[in-house]
């Protein structure tokens, strides 16, 4: 008899649930977008055996946080229901030891349902689910996770999003270029508001929306490619200046691409995509998809990134530049010390750029594949092909960094 | 103090709506589509009706040049679009396809025409009520915003505030000259 | 290729948005950036979530209702200079709210939105007091948002820091 088999005991049980296991450092969670039936999954991936996992199904443009012990999942999300389509809201509860459905709870149809990610975050430890909520007006509802029920909701016209540190607040971005934070109590209720001056304007170099966090510093990169660290561990937002990734330029030395002395310069480079910023807390390095303008044309802030640029953040200067195969909308770095770069992208384009393009140059949704680098040596170790239309990953519960 | 009531002020809008519906009846496509001056690549596109002005103070009727293929992404109408386009899916560059609706919101931001060089105001709207149709998708941010100014975002899903919220498609309706 | 790269590079160095540089009508300005969602006739297609302008009137006539129209953050966060944002105000006071205003109506100046249009308020708060003072001092039921979200809007401390 093979071992491991008992007599009377069948090899192959049914109904068993599959547990996930110890979470790995190098597990990811993806988000995948799939336009045409108006829902999305949430899909765990193995970057060191370039394979699936789990994977939880979503509904239309979700959003998605997860509890600071890595052992829930909560999504903020619509479904549209029947043949016309009706608009239907709930937040979903998840177990992630086995990515299986707990609860949901109906919603009003009033969140945000934006091509952006912050918008639901997870305060007081643990204990309240923030979602950013757009009517238009735009507020936050506060949900009691214990008691899955909403115990109110904020007004907060002219800010929008929300980042947080897990704590007692959350911040929130305004159009007039400064942040609002909003402190709550231990049931959940505002007990203070605290608005910064502007410090960057909103019409000729906005902010993008995605961050990269170590600790409670956030760093945000503006459209024209200057890196603005804005501290959220305490109440109050400090923002700690910003620095240039590139020469914003053409005029600048490096950046022309015709020197007088007849060489070429690197031309002007900036950052975009989707979520195209990360970070190693570890290593202190931000990780930025990058791009050539003279590839892009102008109003290129959604443009994908032909390389890494790698920054040692103490010093604000670059240290690595890593080509990439194709274009890529999407970097995450894992928090360990053996870190992977894991991106989204594909050799595509998506959509009509101002530059020297065809005019024919039209795409549907464009399906990723995975590239899987070391961070330590920019090294290419291994590729997952059409893993789907992803916008934005992020480490799997389980590995949060303790903030 | 007791004040007047309210003059009903959806009629403007009710007689704009009717004044192009009886100007485009009027007008046979065909020379419709000749004043035009476009090039429409791959045959013509469902009808496409008659630009009106709808900024105060300028004549509704609005006498528009437009060339270029109305399918590509670089017609000039999409210098911000960033979704797909109505005049793949059975709509036109200013009408939904057949069984959908206009999203109650969008945001207006303005595009240079080519043909005669004035910048136009261009109203994005989505087209709600079914799952999107993604012949030609185009995705072009010129003076677009982030989401955290939601009035010049193209990120922003439009039919978010309609009974359904379903995106098929989006429509840039030209409102008016900007001036 | 040096003059398309030149062309490029005065281009992004000088880009400025057509909305941001140009000066523009109030008629125009009112298009961008506010008929998105007011509609072309100050009534939106959303009457349940967006205040009609036809009211806006109401607000001028309470204390504190001046410097409210400028604080709301459609209109403070405009991306246009201050004399613009006056007169796309005044504009838009007299085109969908003319039943409203009286003799006293006094427009609105650059110097005066210059002065408001940064001093940041808890615009709900500030909206539920004014719909209170026009109740009372008016006897006029202004337009307020219909309660969307379950549970009470959470009370709020004092003004805002900063």
């Amino acid at each position: 008899m093979p071992s491991g088999l008992r007599a009377g005991t069948l090899p192959e049980p049914l109904n068993q649930n599959t547990k996930i296991g110890p979470v790995s450092p190098h597990w990811i969670l993806f988000f995948i977008f799939e336009p045409t039936a108006e829902t999305s999954k949430y899909v765990l991936f193995d970057a060191d055996n370039a394979e699936y996992k789990a994977w939880l199904t979503a509904g239309y443009i979700p959003s998605m946080s997860a509890s600071p012990d890595g052992r829930q999942i909560y999504i903020a999300d619509t479904f549209l229901e029947g043949p016309e389509r009706l608009r239907k809201d709930y937040v979903s509860f998840y177990d992630t030891r086995d990515y299986s459905f707990i609860a949901k709870i109906d919603m009003p149809r009033t969140r945000a349902m934006m091509g952006s990610d912050n918008r639901s975050t997870v305060i007081g430890d643990g204990r309240f689910l923030l979602i950013y909520t757009f009517t238009p007006a735009s507020g936050i509802t506060v949900i009691d996770i214990a008691k899955r029920a909403v115990v109110g909701s904020v007004d907060t016209t002219g800010c929008s999003l929300l980042y947080s540190t897990g704590h007692s607040h959350a911040t929130m971005i305004c159009g007039d270029g400064g942040l609002l934070t909003v402190v709550f109590d231990s049931n959940g209720r505002v007990v203070k508001r605290i608005r910064t001056k502007p410090f960057f304007d909103p019409n000729t170099d906005p902010l993008h929306e995605n961050a990269t966090v170590i600790g409670g510093m956030h760093y945000f990169v503006s459209y024209l490619g200057d890196v603005y660290p804005v501290d959220l561990s305490g109440e109050e937002p400090v923002v700690h200046g910003h620095w240039a990734l590139a020469p914003r330029a053409a005029t600048e030395p490096s950046a022309s691409s015709d020197k007088k002395d007849g060489s070429k310069g690197e031309g002007l480079w900036r950052p975009g995509g989707e979520q195209f910023l990360a970070s190693h807390a570890g290593r202190g390095e931000l990780y930025v998809l990058m791009h050539p303008v003279a590839m892009s044309g102008p109003n290129d802030q959604k443009f994908p990134g032909t390389e890494v640029w790698v920054y040692d953040i103490a010093s604000k200067a670059r240290t690595r530049r890593i080509k990439v195969d194709g274009l890529m909308n999407t970097i995450i770095v894992t928090a360990d010390d053996q870190p992977l770069i894991v991106m989204g992208g594909s050799d595509l384009l998506h959509g009509g750029h101002e530059a020297d393009l065809p005019a024919s140059r039209q795409a549907i949704p464009i399906v990723s594949d995975i590239q899987i680098y070391s961070a330590a040596t920019g090294t290419f170790l291994r590729e997952f092909k059409e893993i789907g239309i992803t916008y934005g990953m992020r480490p799997a519960p389980g590995n949060e960094v303790k903030r | 103090m007791k004040l007047s009531p309210m003059k009903p002020s959806h009629l403007l809008g009710d007689w704009t709506d009717r004044m192009a519906r009886e100007l485009a009846r009027r007008n046979s496509r065909r020379s419709f589509l000749a004043r035009l001056g476009g090039v429409l690549a791959g045959g013509v596109m469902a009808q496409v009706l008659l630009p009106v002005s709808r900024v105060y103070g300028q004549s509704q009727e609005l006498s528009l040049k437009e060339t270029g293929d109305a399918r590509s992404c670089d017609y000039w109408r999409y210098c911000a679009q960033g979704g797909p386009l109505c005049s793949c899916c059975g709509g036109s560059y200013n009408q939904c396809p057949p069984g959908t609706e206009m999203s109650k919101a969008s945001w207006i931001g303005t595009c240079l025409n080519p043909a005669d060089n004035k910048h136009y105001l261009i109203s994005y709207n989505d087209c709600c009520g079914k799952s999107v149709c993604l012949h030609c998708t185009c995705y072009r941010f010129e003076g677009a915003k982030p989401v955290y100014i939601p009035g010049k975002a193209n990120d922003v899903h439009w039919c978010q505030f309609n009974d359904s919220a379903s995106v098929a498609c989006t429509v840039a309706i030209v409102m008016g000259v900007a001036d | 290729m040096l003059s398309r790269v030149t062309a490029l590079g005065l281009t992004l160095a000088g880009f400025v948005p057509p909305v941001l540089g140009a000066s523009y009508s109030a008629a125009t300005n009112y298009v961008l950036h506010c008929q998105g969602c007011h509609g072309a006739d100050g009534v939106s297609e959303l009457p349940g979530a967006i205040p009609p302008l036809q009211q806006m009137g109401y607000f001028l006539l309470v204390p504190g209702g001046r410097q409210y129209l400028v604080q709301v953050p459609g209109v403070a966060q405009a991306p246009i200079d201050d004399a613009q944002l006056a007169a796309l105000l005044n504009f838009t006071v007299r085109r969908y709210s003319s039943a409203t205003l009286t003799k006293s109506f006094r427009p609105y100046t650059p110097e005066e939105v210059a002065r408001e249009r940064h001093g940041v308020k808890d615009i709900g708060g500030a909206r539920r007091q004014l719909v209170a003072a026009i109740s009372s001092q008016l006897g006029v039921h202004a337009w307020t948002p219909q309660a969307r979200s379950p549970g009470p809007i959470t009370g709020e401390a004092s003004a805002l820091v900063h």
